[in-house]
């Protein structure tokens, strides 16, 4: 399932932060996981993925850094600024709110979409 | 499908292609910007870590030719700065070179990469978000001065377009409708035929002169009897005897039933003021401009009263009573009919004879009573008392809303509703009678007010509808203040508020440049009746003092004593609202009011000092009780010590 595009502008940037929360990532690292971790809801071509790293880094939620990878490929690895945590942890609870209140109308249930 | 061989270093077919994708088109010095001219081979000044154009990074990457021409494509797109360009291709090789590596088909790749378009779009936008905090202050700056700029632009053209294209809607006719009365009396009733003649006969201004035959400068009815030039005035009022026949004889008329006209009496204007005898007439306008209309009788009328007051002064020095009479009912007469039709400015000079007549009048009843009979004086005090309408003098300001009404029916359109837009005849006509300065230097000469201009002026001048409330505002409230004895009147940082206020706003006087044009100095025009009508009552109490001290050969020992016989009710001092006060000073009866200091100082007229040069102590002069405390603390002897004596006249006392 594909979500739209409206609601992808939300939760893309929620997703990317989240998955940056633990480490740093590559551009394709992140494509690859974003893919598999949310069973291909969240996929996302590079022409919106590196835009979206791009945004993130020109409001200084991530920072990005080109380092020469173990297969030594060159790399650019992007993670997670304080501003970003911090943005990623207010992010997190609009969207546990946001979920609450779809819950509450039925939109959907504990266990997904009603 | 890309072969091994293409994926190390490109085919030359592949190669063009990136090339031609990735090459910015050249222009002037080749495209080379101040940004890119800041840029090396190295990187920014040198310092750089990686080859700087996205063209080498991509041709030296290994992926098949379909991923380079992609990626060329996209970051050509971008239209981004070379060394972010260099980046993005970097990126997206390194993106590619990754798929590939873990086994993804190149046309999955080039599949899954999505709308290159929207890809190139998205990443110039984040890009340039990205940019440093004084690029952003640049662009931010040119955003912000093409905004101006375009809305300066719809501005100008908005404002243009409706004062090009709109018209003014002249319908009504307000010196016709000024007219009307004065077209209504018969013409056996009218006292301007035998008025115009007077002025006439007495067209050429006298000459007198000193002893030694220079020129001196006197003024007809402020020459007294025994004063140096009187004998001057006596042979010129021997030579007058026409035009002050003539004016006693116009003084028996109902009407004066002067027209409001603009210059359609040649014979007048050529004898008395001077114009051109072989200038041509024009035929009067269907609609006459109110505000071009002439009143050159108004100086000459002035003249006649004086000659009149000059002539019942020498009556009184030759004991002819009924000439007395006939000369100072002739002059009240003048004073009163001067201001028909309501145009303010002739109800100002009818008021300026009638004072004088008052004033000479009370020199009368100081110095030599006995000439006229208690008859005569009752005359006299009667056509005083009734003359401007009896009680308060106040001042209509019917002509001043006609004249403003005139003046927006020729400037701006009219909806039916009382909006409209300013229009370029209206500005024409505005920059016509001189505008406020600012408006002056935007327009210009008048002719080319209608021009590239126009749309400025119109931004500025408001609107119809806001022009005449801004109007009837101060003119209600200046009816409002007139409508109240002096002893009532708000302090003067009220009036102000609401006089000046709305005119007083940064570019106030501008935008309201029509109202500034017609609306007077109401205020000063307001003390002014004021004075006189407490002149005016002082000198009635005067003649009925002197009646009856001839009945009881004694002045009363109150003012009260006059009543009802006398006079209908003692008048107010007009600074109190208390009865006028009254004295004996030396047997002599002296009447005052207490002055702007609300002090009573028993008649006493202020003195002079050598840091007051003003004594009037007259209504023009009230100061709010409010603030008369506040002046008194700060400028300790600027106000008048004294009263404001009225009688008897300052002419006839010793100071």
């Amino acid at each position: 399932m594909r979500i739209e595009t409206e609601l992808m502008r939300g939760a893309g940037p929620v997703a990317v932060l989240k998955l940056l929360e633990r480490g740093e990532m590559y551009g394709y690292e992140l494509v690859e996981a974003l893919s598999k971790r949310t069973s291909g809801v969240l996929d996302m071509g590079q022409s919106t993925l590196y835009p979206l790293l791009y945004n993130l880094e020109a409001k200084g939620l991530i920072e990005a850094t080109w380092r020469e990878a173990d297969s030594g490929r060159d790399r650019k690895y992007y993670r997670l600024t304080g501003k970003g945590k911090k943005r990623l942890a207010a992010d997190t609870e609009q969207w546990r709110g946001v979920i609450a209140a779809m819950q509450s109308l039925g939109v959907v249930s504990m266990g997904g979409a009603a | 499908m890309s072969t091994e061989t293409e994926r190390d270093s490109g085919t030359p077919t592949a190669r063009e292609g990136i090339r031609a994708a990735i090459t910015p088109p050249t222009k002037g010095n080749g495209g080379q910007g101040f940004w890119q001219l800041l840029e090396t081979d190295l990187g920014w000044f040198g310092f750089a870590r990686t080859p700087i154009r996205a063209e080498q990074v991509i041709e030296r990457a290994a992926l098949p030719a379909a991923h380079r021409v992609l990626i060329a494509r996209v970051v050509k797109r971008t239209k981004l700065w070379r060394r972010e360009r260099a980046d993005v291709a970097r990126e997206l090789v390194a993106h590619f070179v990754d798929g590939i590596g873990a086994g993804a088909s190149e046309a999955g790749l080039v599949s899954a990469f999505g709308d290159e378009r929207r890809a190139a779009s998205l990443i110039r936008r984040a890009k340039k978000r990205g940019r440093g905090v004084v690029w952003q202050v640049w662009k931010r700056g040119w955003q912000g001065a093409g905004c101006v700029v375009l809305l300066a632009v719809g501005a100008y053209l908005y404002f243009g377009l409706r004062v090009w294209t709109s018209s003014p809607s002249i319908t009504r006719n307000y010196v016709a409708e000024l007219n009307a009365p004065a077209l209504a009396v018969p013409e056996s009733e009218r006292g301007w035929p035998l008025v115009r003649e007077a002025i006439l006969a007495q067209a050429k201004p006298p000459t007198f002169t000193d002893e030694d035959g220079t020129v001196a400068d006197v003024v007809v009815g402020e020459a007294r009897p025994g004063t140096k030039h009187w004998s001057q005035v006596v042979s010129h009022l021997r030579q007058s005897e026409r035009t002050l026949s003539l004016l006693r004889a116009a003084s028996a008329k109902p009407a004066l039933a002067r027209r409001l006209v603009l210059d359609d009496d040649r014979e007048l204007m050529v004898a008395v003021h001077g114009m051109s005898p072989t200038g041509g007439t024009h035929p009067p306008p269907e609609y006459p401009d109110m505000i071009g209309i002439l009143l050159p009788h108004l100086g000459s009328i002035r003249q006649c009263g004086r000659l009149l007051l000059a002539d019942a002064l020498l009556a009184v020095s030759e004991s002819q009573s009924e000439r007395v009479v006939e000369d100072v009912r002739a002059a009240l007469w003048l004073g009163e009919h001067t201001g028909e039709g309501e145009i303010l400015i002739s109800r100002l000079v009818g008021l300026t004879v009638f004072q004088a007549s008052i004033q000479v009048v009370a020199e009368m009843v100081a110095e030599t009573p006995s000439v006229l009979s208690e008859e005569q004086w009752r005359s006299i005090a009667h056509s005083i008392a009734s003359a401007h309408g009896g009680g308060r003098i106040i001042l209509p300001l019917g002509s001043e809303r006609a004249m403003f009404d005139d003046v927006l029916q020729r400037t701006f359109s009219d909806d039916g509703r009382g909006g409209g837009t300013l229009t370029s005849e209206g500005l024409n006509y505005l920059s016509s009678m001189g505008l406020p300065g600012e408006l002056n230097l935007v327009l210009g000469k008048p002719t080319d007010s209608s021009g590239a201009f126009a749309p400025i002026a119109a931004a500025i001048i408001a609107d119809r509808r806001s022009q005449r409330e801004i109007f009837d505002g101060i003119v209600c409230y200046q009816e409002f203040l007139a409508g109240r004895p002096l002893w009532e009147q708000p302090t003067k940082a009220e009036v102000a508020r609401r006089i000046d206020g709305p005119l007083d706003g940064p570019f106030a006087r501008e935008r309201f440049a029509p109202v500034g044009l017609v609306l007077p100095a109401l205020r000063k025009v307001y003390f002014w009746g004021e004075s006189v009508t407490q002149e005016r009552d002082a000198l009635l109490v005067a003649i009925a003092l002197e009646i009856f001290h001839r009945r009881h050969a004694a002045y009363p020992a109150s003012l009260a004593e006059l009543v009802p016989a006398l006079l209908p009710a003692v008048p107010p001092d007009r600074y109190t609202g208390k009865p006028l006060n009254y004295v004996l000073i030396g047997a002599r009866p002296v009447l005052y009011s207490v002055g702007t200091d609300l002090d009573d100082d028993a008649g006493l007229h202020p003195a002079k000092s050598a840091t007051r040069t003003r004594v009037t102590n007259r209504a023009a002069d009230w100061i709010h009780p409010a603030e008369l405390e506040r002046l008194r603390q700060e400028k300790p002897g600027s106000i008048p010590d004294g009263d404001w004596v009225l009688y008897p006249p300052l002419a006839t006392r010793e100071e």
